[in-house]
């Protein structure tokens, strides 16, 4: 098999992982009833994959495993509505993420986890806004803002756990694989 | 950028945003004087379409609220609102159990559905209006 098309693959059967993963996180997280009785307040811990991939792969690449999660989690409750709020949230916290992680050079990423979860809550409310047409949703902000921070900071310091005891970006991406970007990404933050 | 300026940068506006979080939910749980009266609304699709006035009810009233979706069932007593059934996918509008503040709407995402507490300034010209 030629090397290319086996780099390829190796790296579709990761992100297929990561998808699984971000996927039963998701499913987990739905059983565990819900503490606060505020609509929309939750632990976020399918972004632990969002963010780790964001830190280890392309951009894009974690917006594909994004999306093939809401999808298959949207499918698999049946509800086209919280599928709406949940891809306006990833989205989000997505481009937040990604936007401060180049920002900062890849540092303080419990802080860029509480950014991401604080814009995913903020974009999870304004299509609650849009669809139920009144100004009564902006009550919950103050209580989705503190609980974004609560469970941001608590998906960003397992995520940054993960980032350090993990092997590194070659072993995951697998062997023989060249990647100028990575090289680019550890020699910064030598 | 140094670095010590790129973290007060991030730190600052979410320092704002959870300070003006917590501010705003002290304030809102001590409540301000209240004069007037408070009547239950019921917003679907953002239109009011029922409007209950509390301080006149001696026993708790409950009511069934359609939708194409489905159904809420909405319970009103002289001091407070639930939606005490729904068959709504999430459940979140039953977990959001009783409220008395007026600055904690229970709201229904799937149909569409808000149940608030609303306060309103005593005329009594406009009491006969009302229901
Ligand atoms: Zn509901």
């Amino acid at each position: 098999m030629r090397s290319n098309s086996r780099m390829i693959l190796s790296k579709v059967a990761a992100l297929g992982l990561f998808a699984a993963v971000a996927l039963v996180l998701y499913i987990v997280e739905s059983l565990i009833p819900s503490f606060i009785p505020i609509p929309g307040i939750k632990l976020g811990l399918a972004n632990i994959v969002t963010l780790f991939l964001l830190i280890r792969f392309k951009p894009w690449e974690a917006g594909i495993v994004l999306l093939v999660r809401l999808v298959l989690a949207a499918a698999i409750a049946g509800q086209m509505i919280s599928f709406l709020y949940s891809l306006a949230g990833g989205l989000l916290c997505l481009l937040s993420m990604y936007l401060l992680l180049i920002f900062t050079k890849k540092k303080w990423i419990p802080l860029v986890s509480i950014t991401g979860a604080l814009f995913h809550n903020f974009g999870q409310l304004c299509v609650a806004r849009l669809l139920l047409a009144s100004e009564y949703v902006w009550t919950y902000l103050p209580y989705l803002m503190l609980s974004g921070a609560v469970t941001g900071l608590l998906t960003g310091l397992i995520c940054l756990f993960l980032h350090k005891k993990m092997p590194s970006p070659e072993t995951i991406r697998g062997e023989g694989m060249q990647d100028p970007e990575a090289d680019n990404e550890d020699a910064e933050k030598k | 950028m140094s670095d010590r300026k790129k973290l007060f940068i991030m730190l600052i506006p979410i320092a704002l945003i959870l300070i003006a979080s917590v501010l705003w939910i002290i304030l809102s749980h001590n409540g301000s004087p209240k004069s007037g009266y408070r009547v239950a609304c019921i917003y679907q699709n953002g239109a009011l379409t029922e409007e209950i006035r509390m301080d006149s009810l001696d026993q708790a009233i409950e009511k069934t609220i359609i939708c194409d979706q489905g159904f809420n069932r909405v319970r009103i007593d002289k001091t407070s609102v639930s939606v005490f059934e729904s068959d709504c996918p999430g459940k979140d509008c039953t977990a959001m159990g009783t409220v008395e503040s007026e600055y904690r709407p229970i709201s229904c995402l799937p149909h569409r559905l808000v149940v608030v507490i609303e306060l309103r300034d005593s005329d009594p010209g406009l009491d006969g209006v009302a229901g």
